[in-house]
């Protein structure tokens, strides 16, 4: 009797959790999109979207991808489709894709299009915090039923974020940061306070800088006067900051504390965010603690 | 039309003068930064070199030190170069062309210019000599050669008339902004630089940036301010002008090139500026009358001041982020263009 009610059990939650059934309609945007079966050939209109589609175990089913899809090195092999906001549709809608999925940089109309051929598009806002890319992750999971993958993606990334959360308590000095995500003639841009990686920022150990201002936009007075100790951003911008008058009087610039980061492993809300990005941020705002994390492991490290 | 005991309205030039002075600490106070006037002026006396017992030079914060003397203060020095440049040279554009709605940005000299840049920018020629970078010359050529396009183009006879110089520097500016485009599109990094300049802005000015525009900016100045009385009869018509004495081909050719330098410095600069060249050489012309003498160095002044106005307008209207100024030359100048357009309509077409 117990057996069987185990194997029920079981059962149960192998449909509930870790099957979806089509067709699936989710709400997305307030708008209803229903996909009639299991997605089997995908289009990823976003590097994000693709290296999460490869961390499920969905690689060999995407057959599109974005210009700018280069992680992991498989992703390079399968046809591209454009750029994120001048996606080529009639190439699109020729490798017939069952399922298309645009995050954060894309061109609405476009979608429009794709979606007036038949095709299911699928389109994810920039999240506004680690918890939401943890939601976006599981969602991905149950549309294209990959609900025990994603689950298990989840688990992994929270335990990598608990571990440094626990060291909290001994962190003594949290070092002012500021993340450029842009600098220079075009105005400073940063993560502000409602940015998930302000949120990761804090979570790693560091003081955002930007921390008061919402968004994406900031100032080079502000910068002056707000003077972080650290500045990280990719090498392009530190060309421009190591090259321009207007940066030599900032701490992090003199005493030689501008960090050159890989942006894509920031900018995209992948899941290296947390696999190598939170490593790397706690391993700058916190070294000797970094130690500790790692004390007898041995440092996992994830090539960019 | 000229009334030559009309001279040069001595006093009100220097009283532009003290008041472009004057808001130079006033408006390097406003930005993102509250800062105060009078730790404005401890600091640019300090700077300069000169103490003053009744400032108090304990109060300058250190940082307050850094953005005053290195970010708003070469910005606000540059602005009044640009403003004056663009000003005088619509002035003497006027009155080369015999056309109350010829300027830089009108003629296709500006964009000429940031064509030249673009090639510039897309070659990344950043050899300089003697402080002219082999883009600026590019963007020399280019404004010249966009400028004589136009005039050619517009001329019929010796007179050009209004509706022949708007088109014709429509069709000018269009072929360029298409090749400008056209460049942008192959040279994805380049971008924002490109937009940039094609909307003009004055973010990211540093001294450097001054110091390499000051001698050509004070040399061709000097030339045009000292043209007036050739202007004066250029007006008249090249006839007349050439009955009186005047050289009218020689000066022209002195005066085009001259303009077309100042402007190819002012678009490498700070991008394309319109209608400076218009707005404000009209209105001194309906204040103080048409005589070049007191035209000229009057337009170089309050150029200098509506350009300083509108670029302290740029950065400090929006919270965070700068409105490029060309937009707000445009939505000012742009009206008053329409106006003059309307009632020049029934005389020169």
């Amino acid at each position: 009797m117990n057996r069987i009610l185990l194997f029920l059990c079981t059962l149960w939650c192998c449909t509930t959790f870790a099957q979806t059934h089509y067709p699936l309609t989710l709400t997305i945007n307030g708008k209803p999109i229903t996909i009639a079966k299991k997605p089997r050939r995908i289009i990823s209109m976003a590097p994000n979207m693709t290296e999460l589609l490869f961390a499920l175990g969905a690689g060999n089913k995407v057959v599109g991808r974005s210009h700018y899809c280069d992680y992991p090195t498989e992703a390079k092999s399968i046809e591209s489709i454009g750029h994120l906001y001048a996606p080529n549709i009639e190439k699109i809608i020729s490798l017939k894709p069952d399922l298309v999925i645009a995050a954060t940089h894309y061109n609405p109309k476009s979608l429009r299009h794709i979606r007036s051929a038949g095709i299911p598009v699928i389109e994810q806002p920039t999240p506004t915090s680690i918890k939401t890319i943890y939601a976006y992750i599981l969602r991905a999971g149950v549309i294209i039923d990959h609900n025990s993958e994603a689950d298990s993606l989840v688990t992994t990334l929270k335990s990598t974020m608990n571990a440094i959360q626990q060291l909290h308590p001994k962190i003594t000095h949290k070092p002012l940061v500021y993340y450029s995500v842009a600098t220079g003639r075009s105005g400073e841009f940063t993560a502000g306070g409602d940015t998930y990686l302000s949120d990761l920022i804090t979570h790693c150990g560091g003081t955002n800088v930007a921390q008061k201002v919402t968004g994406w936009q900031y100032n080079l007075e502000m910068l002056l006067v707000n003077n972080p100790e650290i500045i990280l951003g990719d090498s392009l911008i530190y060309k421009t900051m190591m090259s321009h008058p207007n940066y030599q009087n900032l701490k992090a610039i003199q005493q030689k504390n501008f960090i050159i980061i890989d942006e894509t492993i920031f900018t995209r809300m992948s899941p290296r965010l947390i696999t190598s990005g939170a490593d790397q941020l706690f391993k700058i705002f916190q070294p000797t603690l970094y130690k500790e994390l790692h004390n007898d492991k041995p440092v996992k490290t994830i090539s960019p | 039309m000229i009334n030559p005991s009309k001279q040069f309205h001595l006093k009100t030039f220097v009283a532009l003068i003290i008041a472009y002075v004057f808001f130079i600490p006033l408006f390097a106070s406003v930005g993102s930064i509250d800062i105060s006037v009078s730790e404005i002026n401890a600091i640019i006396t300090k700077n300069i070199g000169l103490t003053f017992s009744s400032i108090d030079y304990s109060a300058i914060h250190d940082t307050h030190e850094n953005i005053i003397m290195n970010i708003r203060l070469p910005r606000i020095i540059l602005a009044g170069m640009v403003g004056a440049i663009l000003s005088l040279v619509g002035a003497s554009f006027q009155a080369i062309f015999k056309n109350p709605l010829a300027d830089p940005f009108v003629m296709g000299t500006s964009s000429g210019a940031a064509l030249g840049i673009t090639i510039g920018l897309l070659f990344g020629f950043n050899a300089n000599i003697l402080g002219l970078s082999f883009t600026t010359v590019l963007a020399f050529v280019f404004a010249i050669a966009t400028t004589l396009f136009v005039y050619r183009l517009a001329k019929f006879g010796s007179k050009i008339s209004t509706t022949s110089i708007l088109l014709a520097g429509i069709v000018a500016s269009s072929i360029i902004t298409a090749l400008i485009s056209l460049i942008m599109i192959f040279n994805q990094d380049q971008i924002s630089n490109i937009i940039l300049m094609t909307m003009g802005s004055l973010s990211s000015t540093s001294w450097n940036q001054v110091a390499i525009m000051i001698p050509l900016f004070i040399g061709g100045s000097i030339i045009l301010l000292l043209k007036a009385n050739e202007m004066n009869m250029l007006v008249m018509g090249d006839h007349d002008a050439h009955s009186l004495g005047v050289n009218t081909e020689k000066n022209k050719i002195i005066i085009l090139f001259t303009s077309a330098l100042l402007v190819s410095l002012a678009v490498a600069a700070s991008g394309i500026i319109g209608f400076v060249g218009i707005i404000i050489p009209h209105l001194l012309r309906l204040l103080f009358g048409p005589n070049h003498k007191s035209l000229l160095p009057l337009s170089f002044v309050c150029g200098a001041i509506f350009l300083l106005v509108c670029d302290t307008f740029s950065r400090t209207l929006l919270e965070n982020s700068e409105i490029p100024i060309g937009i707000i030359t445009a939505l000012t100048g742009g009206p008053f263009f329409l106006m003059l357009l309307k009632h020049h309509k029934n005389r020169l077409i």
